[in-house]
């Protein structure tokens, strides 16, 4: 599996080689949480036909685009830890959300929101693009993604950002993630640390001790929440991996559909239709490109069944107890934190 | 069903012998006991439950060449209704009117064709049914609360909804190809009946085709299968 992960990112890689990266060398890498990506499906059934949606397909896209997005950043080697994670950490260093506004296999636009421990902006922004095939000999087989150069767009404008930031700046935003992470277990004993402007900007008012107990309890909760990621991180990536070529093929599939319909059409336009009007074969024709749209199209709802049947219930072994996590990893997570916080609460000091 | 205006399509007296073999079929099992299944859940209106797996009941269903001949007089007595074209074996000396000779054929041989469908397979739930044919596309229809639900390809259209207890479907082709499916569950849930009902704007006259189908049974699978993307078809054992 991480092999596959790796020569994928060879190729991802020699893209990012133009990044400056010794502007971050000496200060301390912050932490990336990117919550999977808003799916922004219409409610309406009609409404995501009429949208060329299908649900299934739009649902895996919102794990599998943030999991590339995530292997980019961590390939780039600019950042600490990069985790993908069903909701938003309320810990995060740096959190990355967002929504998929449309994704047809030719065109993919998200919005794209990025916000530090402190509430600074990084990015708020909306990422447009084209599919662009690739195809090269000696590229690895997961190396190439239609998308990729709009992944590099949004990595090199994070880049951009932490470039700007001095080293201090960069160690108050940890503390600040990690005093809002203990904030949300504890606020009583935690917020008086954090103060806000009247912009919304967190900034330290006063540090705990470092042998505090509290805080010492909150990192080792935090701790055991960082085992629950790396299981979830482990269930993304296999699903990353897994659905990769299916899913590029189903969008190649999205993309030469599109082309042959609109050469179809234009084809007519330009050339009329030679049959007699009427006659069986005219009649046959009519029927045979209707009956060739509709079996795509239900090729296609095949397909994206099969993209809702891969939820796996969690095993996670914490403080000599089994935890059985089932569900969707949304419900999983909750479920998670909510232990976490029992945890707290019977052994807070 | 109100924005669906199918029944102008059916020419009345071509109906005629499906009405009545309805009207007997429905006599026949009027005393049965057995219910027609009805799905009633989150759809705020009662839906027929029509699914299993149908054969074709050639016995009951339209004889192709019988049906062809009552098109041929059809299409003639409307070209000209004072003569009595019954004793006459039908020929195609037809006008322009009411449409070519090679359209007139035209239509009917597509209409044997499309109307073959020896097996059907029918999903349905509470909101979709499915309508699986041998050899060409599935019929789908989403339910939303009595609304008609569309589908547009660039190549044409396929609407579909309830009318009462029958379900109907509509697909609006190019070449002004339009075929009107009419689906029917007997009371005691055992046939079902599709009329199809194909016209063409080439020729007058729509040409009907009505056909029965029985219930089969196929063996009980031993597995519960699901479609994933990663791990193909995975399966575990049915609970009986």
């Amino acid at each position: 599996m991480k092999h596959l992960i790796f020569s994928l990112l060879i190729f991802a890689c020699t893209a990012l080689s133009h990044v400056n990266a010794q502007s971050v060398n000496n200060k301390p890498l912050l932490d990336v949480s990117i919550k999977t990506f808003t799916a922004n499906l219409p409610n309406d059934i009609q409404l995501q036909q009429a949208q060329g949606i299908y649900p299934a397909v739009r649902q895996a896209e919102s794990r599998y685009l943030p999991s590339y997005l995530k292997l980019i950043l961590e390939e780039s080697n600019l950042w600490g830890a990069v985790r993908l994670l069903p909701d938003e950490d309320t810990g995060a260093e740096l959190q990355i959300s967002a929504t998929i506004n449309s994704s047809d296999g030719s065109q993919l636009e998200l919005a794209v929101v990025a916000t530090d421990a402190t509430g600074r902006i990084w990015a708020d922004k909306i990422y447009t693009g084209s599919a662009v095939d690739s195809v090269s000999l000696n590229q690895p087989l997961l190396g190439t993604d239609p998308f990729l150069y709009m992944y590099l767009n949004i990595s090199n404008d994070l880049t951009a950002m932490a470039a700007t930031l001095s080293a201090a700046q960069i160690s108050e935003i940890k503390t600040v993630a990690m005093l809002q992470y203990a904030a949300s277990l504890a606020p009583e004993v935690f917020s008086p640390y954090l103060s806000r402007d009247e912009f919304g900007l967190y900034s330290l008012a006063r540090l705990p001790a470092d042998n505090d107990p509290f805080l010492l309890r909150v990192q080792e909760i935090r701790e055991h929440e960082y085992v629950f990621i790396d299981v979830v991180d482990e269930q993304y990536e296999n699903f990353f991996v897994a659905i990769k070529p299916v899913y590029d093929l189903w969008r190649r599939y999205r993309r030469e559909q599109q082309a042959s319909e609109m050469d179809k059409i234009n084809r007519e336009a330009q050339q009329g239709n030679d049959l007699r009007q009427g006659s069986y074969m005219s009649l046959l024709e009519s029927y045979n490109n209707f009956r060739w749209a509709r079996m795509q199209d239900q090729y296609l709802d095949e397909i994206s069944v099969g993209f809702t049947n891969e939820i796996l219930p969690t095993d996670i072994t914490l403080e000599d107890s089994l935890y059985h996590l089932s569900g969707t990893l949304d419900e999983q997570y909750q479920e998670w934190r909510s232990i976490l916080q029992e945890l707290w609460l019977l052994d807070s000091p | 069903m109100s924005n669906l205006t199918f029944i102008n399509f059916l020419s009345f007296r071509r109906f005629l012998p499906g009405l009545l073999c309805g009207l007997l079929c429905g006599l026949l099992v009027a005393c049965a006991t057995e219910e027609t299944t009805r799905i009633s859940e989150e759809v705020s209106y009662e839906v027929v439950d029509m699914s299993g797996n149908w054969e074709k009941d050639y016995q009951l269903s339209d004889d192709f060449d019988t049906e062809f001949n009552l098109f041929i007089f059809d299409i003639q007595r409307r070209l000209n209704p004072q003569s009595d074209n019954l004793n006459r074996s039908p020929s195609l000396s037809v006008g322009q009117a009411s449409g070519s000779r090679e359209t007139i054929i035209g239509l009917a041989r597509f209409t044997e064709e499309i109307t073959r469908m020896p097996l059907l397979q029918i999903e349905q739930d509470r909101s979709r049914m499915r309508i699986d044919r041998e050899d060409d596309f599935s019929l789908l229809c989403e339910f939303f609360n009595e609304q008609t639900a569309i589908t547009q390809t660039p190549f044409g259209s396929e609407e579909c909804g309830w009318n009462g207890e029958q379900l109907l479907f509509q697909l609006i082709l190019d070449d002004g190809l339009r075929i009107f499916y009419q689906i029917t569950l007997s009371p005691n849930g055992q046939q079902l009946n599709i009329t199809t009902t194909v016209s063409s704007a080439s020729v007058s006259t729509p040409m009907t085709i009505s056909n029965y189908y029985r219930r089969y049974d196929i063996p009980e699978n031993e597995f519960d299968c699901i479609l994933t993307l990663t791990r193909n078809n995975v399966c575990r054992r049915a609970n009986n």
